[in-house]
């Protein structure tokens, strides 16, 4: 899955959690209008708030985070893992043969 | 909190955010869940460290130091702005004179190397100054960084903590306010903390090199569409 996803799934979790305890949090008796509190929120207005505040969040860090992604910069989350898994048997094996001074 | 702790897995992807050691440092806490109807498990306890201060504890050393006021500021700006309450001036001539008065609190009473100053004289050499000063600066980056993406205000300098061995930054009460509607409610005319004293204490390199590009790199190891989850670190 893409970071940009997992990003967003767990800003919406932040929010749907801050908001549960926000409309928990506000004064029973008073009248907000067409926001009602606690308990008696409606899911899709519920769900609506969560989106609007993720997306706000997200466009805020785009709006700041450089858009170039230079070679060097992907080079190494482009390796495939069963590379990364071959370089880590052979930095094993060698320090087994070589012993700990390899790594001073 | 629960997104600060959340938030180091988004850093490490990018070799830029990773070669300037973005890593979010955050005090170990607990969360107390509560049967209580007025705080719905909002009590938290927070691990207590004596090596932090608040910039207003600092603040307020400064003023002892010179056997001053600490309120001397807030009180001077006050009688400054007397003829604003009364209404007797236009909206325009307020603001001249806010800002005349913030510039003569910042020339009398409060100024840019009060930090400094005590940084200087708290840690022990040049060496220690320069490990101190390089997390700080980072570590400063990634809470204004969080401040601006949730756009979290209030934030004053008893709010604001710093490890003063280790230059780890713990902020209260740092969530975002929500308005009636549920959306995120924030009216103050800059997006993070960066005063004067700040500036002085880390020149304007700190500023321009390590602050600026820790910040520029958490933004785009966040948004960065090219790493998963499976290939970090904490996942093998």
């Amino acid at each position: 899955m893409q970071q940009s996803k997992h990003l967003w799934h767990q800003l919406a979790m932040f929010f749907r959690d801050e908001l549960l305890s926000w409309s928990w949090r506000r004064p029973l008796g008073l009248n907000l209008g067409p926001a009602a509190s606690g308990s008696s929120m409606n899911p899709a207005d519920f769900k609506h708030k969560v989106t609007t505040n993720v997306d706000n969040v997200i466009n805020r860090i785009t709006g700041i985070a450089p858009q170039y992604l230079s070679e060097e910069v992907t080079s190494i989350s482009n390796f495939p893992s069963n590379v990364i898994s071959q370089l880590h048997i052979l930095v094993v094996m060698n320090s087994r043969d070589t012993g700990p001074g390899i790594f001073w | 909190m629960v997104f600060c702790t959340l938030f180091p897995l988004f850093l490490t992807s990018t070799v830029f955010a990773d070669r300037l050691h973005l890593i979010v440092l955050t005090r170990a806490y607990l969360n107390c869940n509560s049967d209580n109807y007025f705080l719905h498990g909002q009590v938290r306890m927070v691990e207590d460290d004596l090596m932090y201060s608040t910039f207003l504890e600092v603040y307020e050393n400064h003023c002892a130091r010179n056997d001053r006021e600490a309120d001397l500021p807030i009180t001077y700006f006050k009688e400054q702005l007397n003829q604003a309450i009364s209404g007797q001036i236009s909206p325009e001539a307020v603001v001249d004179l806010r800002l005349q008065a913030y510039n003569e609190i910042t020339k009398i009473y409060v100024s840019d190397g009060i930090f400094s100053q005590y940084m200087y004289k708290t840690l022990l050499s040049g060496n220690h100054m320069w490990a101190f000063k390089k997390q700080f600066a980072i570590q400063l980056a990634l809470s204004s960084f969080m401040s601006f993406m949730l756009q979290i205000g209030g934030r004053s300098p008893n709010k604001i903590l710093f490890a003063k061995n280790t230059g780890k930054i713990f902020q209260t009460d740092f969530h975002p306010a929500y308005d009636a509607n549920g959306m995120i409610e924030f009216n103050e005319p800059v997006p993070f903390r960066l005063t004067r004293n700040m500036q002085a204490f880390f020149s304007h390199f700190g500023v321009e090199g390590l602050i600026v590009s820790a910040m520029c790199a958490a933004a785009q190891a966040v948004v960065s569409p090219k790493v998963s989850f499976g290939d970090h670190p904490f996942s093998w």
